[in-house]
């Protein structure tokens, strides 16, 4: 049984022609569903625990990554419930990472159903499944037993999958392995001469339970949300979530 | 894990790198292959291979199934099989391997004793449970 999250802005007249076509795919696959159409003040967390209850299995954010995040956030609660995911609008990053194509030929990928149960990660209480990233980053990172610092400023991705737009499968994180890693970018200056060309570092370390102190408060962006705080606890979920995959996954 | 390193071509397919401009100190343990080009002090033990790069500056007592060292390491090292020292390698400390190569250039100072041992497996493994 199948639901279908629509996000507002999908709602709109411009996605309208598209939104009638995926429809009518659906119908033509037998694989029509309830519709619930997301509203500025509607919590989809509500929605989908009503459904779940009703013995839904499957349930599929219409809209963008954003759109993906608020269903998934709430699907990773109900085991037994599968993640479907038809892009429309931008950005779709998290799409391709997931091998589904935009608009209609997404519906074709959910009839394949390729099931791929993954991790989740957690900061803060927070579950992410792509990643986090911060671009200024001054902090202690403790895993159990060492602590590891940049001797200067750097960025910091966490990756679950991967974060952001990636150009190649060779830089997703495997979101199977029950692990999550982080990668310390770091640019060394070479003697003291200014003009003299930097070497750059690319620290790369998988873990399972990670601690950020930081001096002064801390900005990361996890799944695309902004939080700031001077400790961050980041943590993996092992086979939380069961999502729908294209053959072109990039995992 | 990442299918392979983007980066460092030393790196190979490792699973860690602790790279130039980052600074660890510590017990660090894996059961994967480990690249090694910043700086670490206390203890390094991986079950797979280690590269210590030029640039790298270890002050721990280092052991390893195998392992490569460019850099500099003030602290003992044991390997269970072969230990590769490079011409640029500077060891203050013992080595233990079962086999030992040289290269011309490359600094030793402690005893060095080659011959049959065996691998110490790790006891906890963080970031490789």
């Amino acid at each position: 049984m199948y639901s279908y999250i629509y996000d507002e802005f999908v709602q709109s007249p411009k996605f309208k022609k598209e939104l009638d076509t995926i429809e009518s795919r659906l119908t033509d696959l037998g694989m029509s569903g309830k519709v619930v159409r997301l509203a500025l003040f509607r919590d989809p967390s509500d929605i989908i625990a009503g459904e779940v209850s009703r013995g839904l299995s499957t349930v599929v954010a219409v809209g963008n990554d954003e759109t993906a995040r608020r269903v998934l956030d709430v699907v990773a609660e109900y085991p037994g419930t599968t993640f479907g995911y038809i892009p429309l609008g931008t950005p779709t990053h998290l799409a391709r990472l997931l091998g589904i194509p935009d608009g209609v030929e997404a519906c074709d990928v959910l009839s394949g159903r390729i099931v791929e149960t993954i991790d989740m990660g957690v900061v803060n209480g927070k579950r992410f499944l792509a990643g986090i990233a911060s671009a200024k980053f001054d902090a202690r990172i403790t895993v159990s037993g060492f602590r590891m610092r940049a001797t200067s400023p750097g960025s910091l991705q966490v990756r679950n999958l991967a974060v952001g737009f990636v150009p190649s499968p060779e830089l997703v994180a495997d979101p199977r392995d029950g692990k999550l890693e982080a990668v310390l970018e770091v640019e060394e200056r070479r003697g003291w001469n200014p003009f003299r060309k930097r070497r750059s570092g690319r620290s790369v370390l998988p873990f399972t339970h990670m601690e950020i102190d930081g001096d002064a408060p801390v900005t990361i962006v996890a799944d695309g949300e902004e939080m700031t705080s001077d400790h961050f606890d980041i943590s993996v979920e092992p086979k939380m979530l069961k999502v729908i995959t294209g053959r072109g996954r990039m995992f | 894990m990442f299918k392979r390193n983007e980066s460092n071509p030393m790196a190979g397919h490792a699973d860690t790198v602790i790279a130039l401009g980052v600074r660890v100190e510590g017990d660090f343990t894996s059961k994967g292959d480990v690249v090694i080009d910043g700086e670490v002090t206390g203890t390094v033990h991986t079950d797979a291979s280690l590269r210590v790069g030029e640039s790298a500056r270890i002050q721990a007592d280092v052991s390893a199934l195998s392992a490569m060292v460019a850099g500099e390491i003030h602290g003992n090292i044991r390997v269970a099989d072969r230990l590769d020292l490079m011409e640029s390698s500077r060891v203050h400390g013992d080595i233990e391997a079962q086999t030992l190569s040289m290269a011309p250039g490359a600094v030793v100072n402690g005893r060095v004793s080659m011959g049959a041992m065996e691998a110490q497996p790790a006891d906890e493994v963080e970031g490789e449970e």
